[in-house]
C-alpha cells in the first residue's frame, strides 16, 4: 500500500534533510580528501592521482544529491521506495527489533552462538507478540537447525561462549 | 555446430553431485521463495552468497541461478491464488490468473503460468548460448575507453530506468562507485578514507552489505508490518492440469512476444523483469485469439506475461557473461561468486574459461527442467506456504542474515557492516531512495577506476580516446542522447501541440 505525501514548496520533511546531508557529506569529503588518502599523492598528476576517481564519484553523489532535493522540493513524494515497501511498517518497532538484533551480536562471542540464537528468537518472539507456541517452536527448530548446519557441518566458528 | 559442442561441454562440466545438489537446491530454494510472501530472491541470494565461496565455482553459480530463476516461476503461485503477487514482475499473471482461479479454474490458470515461464526459461537459456559467443567477439574489442563508456552508459540506464528517481538513482550510484574506493589504491598503495580503521583496509565488502541492503531491510520491514489478510479460500484448489500445460502452445504469437520483450528487455540494465511482463501483457492484449477479455481470465494474459518473466533470466546472464556488467541487483551479487573465485566475467571468460560459459547455459536449461518437475511434484504443499506469518519469516531472515555476514570471514566486522548498511536500506526504503544503485555502483567501480586511469594515462589526461574510437564515440553519443532525449522529446511535443 503506497502513501502519497503531498510535499508543499517549501516545507521541510526528514527525507529531504537525509538528501541534502548526503550532498553535503560528499561535498565535504572532497574538500577533506587531502587529509582522507595517506600519505596524499600532492605531486602525481591529477588523472594518476589516488584522489581523482573518488573526486568524481563524490562529485556525482553531491551534484545527484542536489538535483534530487530540488526536485522533491514541490513534488509529490511516494512515502516509500518502490524497491521496497515499508509504508506500513512501525519504525519504532523495527528499531526496536534493531537494538534485540545488536544484542544479540554482543551476545553470541559471550555466551555462544545456540543459546544467543535461541534466546534472540524466543525474545523477539515474544516483542512482536508472536503466539507462545509459534515462538517456542521457531526459536527451537531454527537455532538448533542454524547450529547443526552452520557450527557442525559448515564448521563456521563464533568463539568460545561460556554455553554451546 | 559449435553451439551444440559447448552444450554439451556444459552438461559434462554439470557432472559432479556438488552441482547437481547445487542445482537441485538452488531451484527449490528459488520456488520456496517465490511463493513465500515479501521474500524476493535478493534476499536469499545476498544471504547464500557467502557459503558459495567454499564451493567449485560452478556448483555455486548452479545455487545462486536456481535461486533467481525458481523465484519467478514461484511468483506465479501467490498472484493466481491469493492475488498477491510474490514477485514485482508477477503482477501481470495476477490480472488473469486470478479471476481465472475464482471461476474454478485455478489448476488451468497454474499450469497455463507454469508452462509458458518454462518456455520462456528453456528458450532463453538457449538464446544465451546462441548471443553470448558473438556479443563476447565484438566485446573483445573492447579497449580500456569502450569499457569505461560501457560502464558509464549502464549507470545512465540504471538511473533512467528509475525514471522520476533518476537523481536519487545517481547520487546512489555514485555512492556505490565511491565505497568500491574505500580501502588501499591498487596503483599507488596510499590508504584511502579508511579513517585508520585497519578493517577498512582491504575495503568494504559486498557480502554484508549486500546482506544489509536486502536481507536485514526486509526483514526489519517485515517484522514491523502489520500481518496482511487475503482470501485464502482458493489455495486448497492449487493443483496442475495435463490439458492446461499444452495450451500455452495455442497461442504462439502471445509467446513470441513474451519472449522477444523478455529477453531483449532482460539484457537493459536494471529495467528488469517488471517492464517487460507488463508490455509483453499489452502488447498480447492487441492482437488476442482468444475472446475472453483481458482482466477476466484470458489465457494469452498469463502465457505472454510469464514467457517474458522468465526469460528476463538469460537475457541479464548475457551482459553479466560477456561484458562483466551486472543489469540487476541479483546478477550483480552472481558476479560476486565469480569475483571471489578470481574469475572476470568478459569477453576474456570465453577463451580462458570456456567451461564456466558452457556450464552456465547447460545450468540455465536444466534447471528449468528440475523446476518445472519439482513444480508439478510439490504445488499443492506448496501453496500452503502462503499462510505463514511474514514476521515469522522476518525474524528467520534476520537470524540468517547473521550467520550469512559473519561466515563471509567469520569476523563479527562483517556483521555491523550488515548491520549498518541494513539501517541504511531501511531508511532509503522510508525515504523513497533506491539502493540497488549503491551494490552495481560497488560491484563496477573498480573496473571503472581502473579502465579509466588507463585511458587517460595512456593519453595524459587527454578524454579524446574516448571520441577517437568508434565504438567509444558511439557509446559516448548513446550516453548523451539518453540524457538529452527527454528535452529532445518534449521540445517536438510543444511543436506538435499548436498544430
Amino acid at each position: 500500500m503506497k502513501k502519497a505525501l503531498e510535499a508543499s514548496p517549501w516545507l521541510w520533511s526528514w527525507d529531504k534533510g537525509l538528501v541534502l546531508l548526503v550532498s553535503v557529506a560528499a561535498a565535504a569529503v572532497i574538500l577533506e580528501t587531502p587529509q582522507l588518502i595517506t600519505p596524499y599523492p600532492a605531486e602525481a598528476a591529477w588523472f594518476e592521482s589516488a584522489a581523482f576517481f573518488p573526486r568524481v564519484t563524490l562529485v556525482l553523489a553531491c551534484i545527484a544529491g542536489l538535483f534530487e532535493l530540488y526536485r522533491r522540493r514541490s513534488a509529490v513524494v511516494l512515502a516509500d521506495s518502490e524497491e521496497l515497501d515499508s509504508s506500513t511498517a512501525n519504525m519504532r518497532q523495527a528499531l526496536g527489533m534493531l537494538a534485540l538484533f545488536g544484542l544479540y551480536m554482543l551476545a553470541v562471542p559471550w555466551m555462544g552462538y545456540l543459546s544467543s540464537t535461541w534466546l534472540f528468537l524466543l525474545v523477539s518472539g515474544a516483542w512482536l507478540g508472536l503466539s507462545r507456541r509459534a515462538t517456542l517452536s521457531l526459536s527451537v527448530s531454527l537455532s538448533l537447525g542454524m547450529w547443526l548446519v552452520f557450527v557442525k557441518v559448515l564448521k563456521v566458528y563464533f568463539g568460545h561462549g561460556w554455553l554451546i | 555446430m559449435e553451439f551444440f559442442d559447448s552444450l554439451s561441454q556444459g552438461f559434462a562440466a554439470l557432472g559432479t553431485w556438488q552441482i547437481a545438489i547445487a542445482l537441485l537446491i538452488g531451484a527449490a530454494l528459488g520456488i520456496v521463495v517465490g511463493v513465500l510472501p515479501g521474500v524476493g530472491p535478493g534476499v536469499t541470494i545476498a544471504v547464500l552468497l557467502p557459503f558459495t565461496y567454499g564451493m567449485a565455482p560452478l556448483a555455486g553459480i548452479s545455487l545462486l541461478l536456481g535461486v533467481y530463476c525458481g523465484a519467478f516461476y514461484g511468483g506465479a503461485v501467490t498472484s493466481i491464488l491469493i492475488r498477491t503477487p510474490g514477485e514485482a514482475s508477477s503482477i501481470m499473471t495476477m490480472f488473469d490468473g486470478y479471476p481465472m482461479a475464482k471461476n474454478g479454474q485455478a489448476q488451468r490458470a497454474l499450469s497455463l503460468a507454469f508452462m509458458s515461464a518454462f518456455v520462456g526459461g528453456i528458450a532463453s537459456a538457449l538464446l544465451l548460448g546462441l548471443a553470448a559467443r558473438p556479443m563476447a567477439g565484438f566485446a573483445a574489442r573492447f579497449g580500456a575507453p569502450e569499457s569505461v563508456m560501457a560502464i558509464v552508459l549502464a549507470a545512465v540506464c540504471v538511473g533512467k530506468a528509475y525514471r522520476k528517481q533518476f537523481a536519487s538513482a545517481m547520487m546512489m550510484m555514485g555512492l556505490g562507485f565511491f565505497l568500491a574506493t574505500v580501502g588501499i589504491d591498487p596503483n599507488s598503495n596510499e590508504q584511502r578514507y579508511t579513517f585508520g580503521i585497519a578493517g577498512l583496509l582491504s575495503g568494504i565488502p559486498l557480502v554484508p552489505v549486500a546482506v544489509g541492503l536486502f536481507g536485514m531491510a526486509q526483514a526489519l520491514v517485515m517484522v514491523s508490518s502489520p500481518v496482511p489478510r487475503f482470501d485464502a479460500s482458493l489455495i486448497k484448489n492449487a493443483g496442475l492440469s495435463w490439458r492446461g500445460f499444452l495450451e500455452p502452445f495455442k497461442y504462439p504469437k502471445a509467446m513470441a512476444k513474451g519472449l522477444f520483450l523478455g529477453s531483449a528487455i532482460g539484457v537493459l540494465p536494471a529495467v528488469g523483469a517488471a517492464l517487460s511482463t507488463s508490455l509483453a501483457y499489452f502488447w498480447a492484449q492487441r492482437s488476442a485469439k482468444d475472446p475472453t477479455p483481458f482482466g477476466q481470465g484470458n489465457p494469452e494474459g498469463i502465457v505472454a506475461a510469464e514467457c517474458a518473466n522468465n526469460s528476463n533470466s538469460g537475457g541479464a546472464m548475457i551482459t553479466v557473461l560477456t561484458l562483466g556488467i551486472p543489469g540487476d541487483a541479483i546478477t550483480a551479487i552472481i558476479m560476486g561468486v565469480f569475483v571471489v573465485h578470481g574469475i572476470v566475467p568478459g569477453p576474456s571468460l570465453f577463451m580462458e574459461r570456456p567451461e564456466i560459459i558452457n556450464g552456465v547455459l547447460a545450468s540455465l536449461l536444466v534447471i528449468n527442467v528440475v523446476i518445472l518437475a519439482l513444480l508439478v511434484m510439490t504445488v499443492k504443499p506448496l501453496a500452503r506456504l502462503a499462510y505463514v506469518n511474514p514476521r515469522i519469516l522476518g525474524l528467520a531472515i534476520l537470524a540468517l542474515c547473521f550467520v550469512g555476514a559473519f561466515s563471509a570471514a567469520n569476523s563479527m566486522y562483517y556483521v555491523i557492516i550488515a548491520a549498518v548498511f541494513g539501517v541504511l536500506g531501511l531508511v532509503c526504503a522510508r525515504a523513497n531512495i533506491p539502493t540497488i544503485p549503491l551494490i552495481l555502483g560497488m560491484v563496477m567501480g573498480d573496473t571503472l577506476e581502473a579502465t579509466l586511469r588507463q585511458t587517460l594515462g595512456r593519453s595524459d589526461g587527454s578524454f579524446m580516446p574516448f571520441i577517437d574510437r568508434p565504438i567509444s564515440a558511439i557509446l559516448v553519443a548513446t550516453t548523451c542522447l539518453l540524457f538529452v532525449w527527454p528535452f529532445v522529446s518534449g521540445m517536438f511535443e510543444k511543436h506538435k501541440k499548436p498544430s
